[in-house]
């Protein structure tokens, strides 16, 4: 069986500064996988290498099989099996809580504006935020905006949904009911790359957490078992920082 | 009505009215359609300033410039002879003025989609990138809509130049305010009363133009 996402030896320099120095990472379907590690470790560039939103600079990336920096590949119809979740949620301002969710289905899968609706609907019910749906994003909470953010991805049926810090922009009480769906997203099956700092959510729903510094894996296995009793000096010295803060 | 030494006299509009009328509709149609053009333009031009690639920058920057630094009533000179003389296109005065305000107010309008699109946070294009949109769909529902909110005030300027810049077609002899304000100030001997007259008229449309663009960046921006 094909991996949903393969890394191989990827390497991404921002001018002089390289940000990612070979890293090579298989996720398989229905893995759900949690990269964690220090600001500027290169974790989120890793994670924008994946749907090519970040252009590597060398090395492989294939999604579902296909390779997506061979010359020639279509972006756009391997972009659209990739779900993605921002930190700053990103919604489209100008359209209502519907509107963003059916924009993809109908501008990218071009379905029917009826049917687009009818499914639009029932993703903005799973994700618990149905009673906006004719709100503007700036008229919602950050929690509702992340939940609509997430049941807009959905609405393409990805085969595979990335979140780049997807609780870092909200206040604590709401960061539950943000984790809650991806969580029930993790127990359908879905093929999940998380890069967060919810280390509570790494334990109880991923299956494997990789850690991440100066732009290689450091670490990574079980999440049970590598964010207890970490096998490396940097991610305990990581662990202990995000916990006691700066000592 | 004496105003210090000059005696102002406005008794002839009533009867001079219909010829000004028709004027004015020609003002308003050059505006109009330049304006149209010109967005049009801009639309298609302003996206391409912004790319990362020198290759694609070159040819719309050097439009842009070409016709943001020469002067307009240059521009429409030039084309009023190269048409015929070098392209052998012979076509109406009013065209080649539309044509000649379109290109110049053109290069105006894609300097300020070029800087209503840098002005989008780049998180929608990624946004939209990664649903898996175009790059025309992604211009057009995304970023456009965001771009065009943000671009009001410069847009309501530019019509208002624009309105006024129409007179300057009055050197290649279309019958628009200006051209037929000279005509008719010359046979009436009236040239001040005229001007004032038509000075109103383009004020009309202008005040009109100010207010709205001012309400519609409240609306969309200010309020938002």
């Amino acid at each position: 069986m094909t991996a949903a996402v393969e890394l191989v030896e990827l390497r991404k320099s921002f001018g002089h500064h390289q940000v990612l120095k070979g890293v090579d990472l298989s996720v398989d379907t229905g893995e759900v996988v949690v990269v964690i590690g220090p600001s500027g470790s290169g974790k989120s560039t890793m994670l924008r290498c994946i749907n090519l939103l970040e252009r590597p600079t060398s090395g492989t990336v294939r999604v579902l099989g296909a390779d997506l920096t061979a010359k020639g590949t279509k972006l756009s119809s391997i972009r659209r099996e990739v779900g993605m979740v921002f930190q700053q949620f990103n919604l489209f301002p100008h359209m209502t809580a519907l509107g963003n969710v059916m924009e993809g289905p109908r501008t990218v899968l071009k379905i029917p504006t009826a049917e687009a609706r009818a499914k639009a609907i029932a993703l903005l019910e799973k994700v618990g935020v149905a009673e906006q749906a004719d709100k503007k994003p700036n008229k919602m909470s950050g929690g509702q905006q992340q939940r609509v953010a997430i049941a807009r991805a959905l609405a393409l049926e990805p085969k595979i949904m990335l979140f780049d810090e997807p609780t870092s922009a909200l206040d604590p009480e709401l960061r539950a009911e943000v984790l809650d769906v991806m969580r029930q997203l993790a127990a359908e099956g879905m093929t999940m790359v998380i890069v967060t700092h919810e280390m509570g959510f790494a334990r109880k729903v991923a299956d494997r957490a990789v850690f991440i510094d100066g732009g290689v894996i450091v670490e990574q296995g079980l999440p049970e078992v590598i964010l207890r009793d970490p096998s490396t000096e940097r991610l305990s010295r990581f662990l202990n920082r995000l916990f006691w803060g700066e000592q | 009505m004496t105003i210090f030494a000059y005696n102002w006299d406005f008794s002839w509009i009533p009867e001079n009215w219909p010829a000004f009328r028709s004027a004015w509709w020609v003002t308003t149609q050059l505006m109009l359609l330049s304006a149209l053009f010109s967005f049009l333009i801009g639309m298609i031009v302003g996206p391409l300033l912004n790319s990362p690639r020198w290759i694609v920058r070159v040819l719309p920057r050097s439009y842009v410039e070409l016709f943001r630094l020469t002067p307009i009533i240059l521009q429409i000179s030039f084309f009023f002879l190269v048409l015929p003389l070098v392209f052998d296109i012979r076509t109406t005065n009013f065209r080649t003025g539309v044509l000649a305000l379109s290109l110049n107010y053109g290069a105006f309008a894609a300097v300020i989609f070029q800087a209503g699109i840098s002005g989008v946070d780049k998180g929608q294009r990624e946004a939209a990138q990664a649903m898996g949109m175009r790059r025309l769909p992604t211009l057009i529902r995304v970023i456009y809509p965001q771009a065009i909110t943000r671009m009001l005030p410069p847009i309501g300027s530019m019509l208002i130049y624009l309105n006024k810049d129409t007179s300057l077609v009055a050197i290649i002899g279309v019958t628009e305010l200006y051209n037929v304000s000279q005509s008719v100030g010359a046979r009436l001997f009236k040239n001040l009363e005229v001007l004032t007259f038509i000075a109103l008229l383009y004020l009309v449309v202008n005040l009109a133009l100010a207010i709205l663009s001012q309400r519609l960046h409240k609306k969309y921006v200010v309020n938002a």
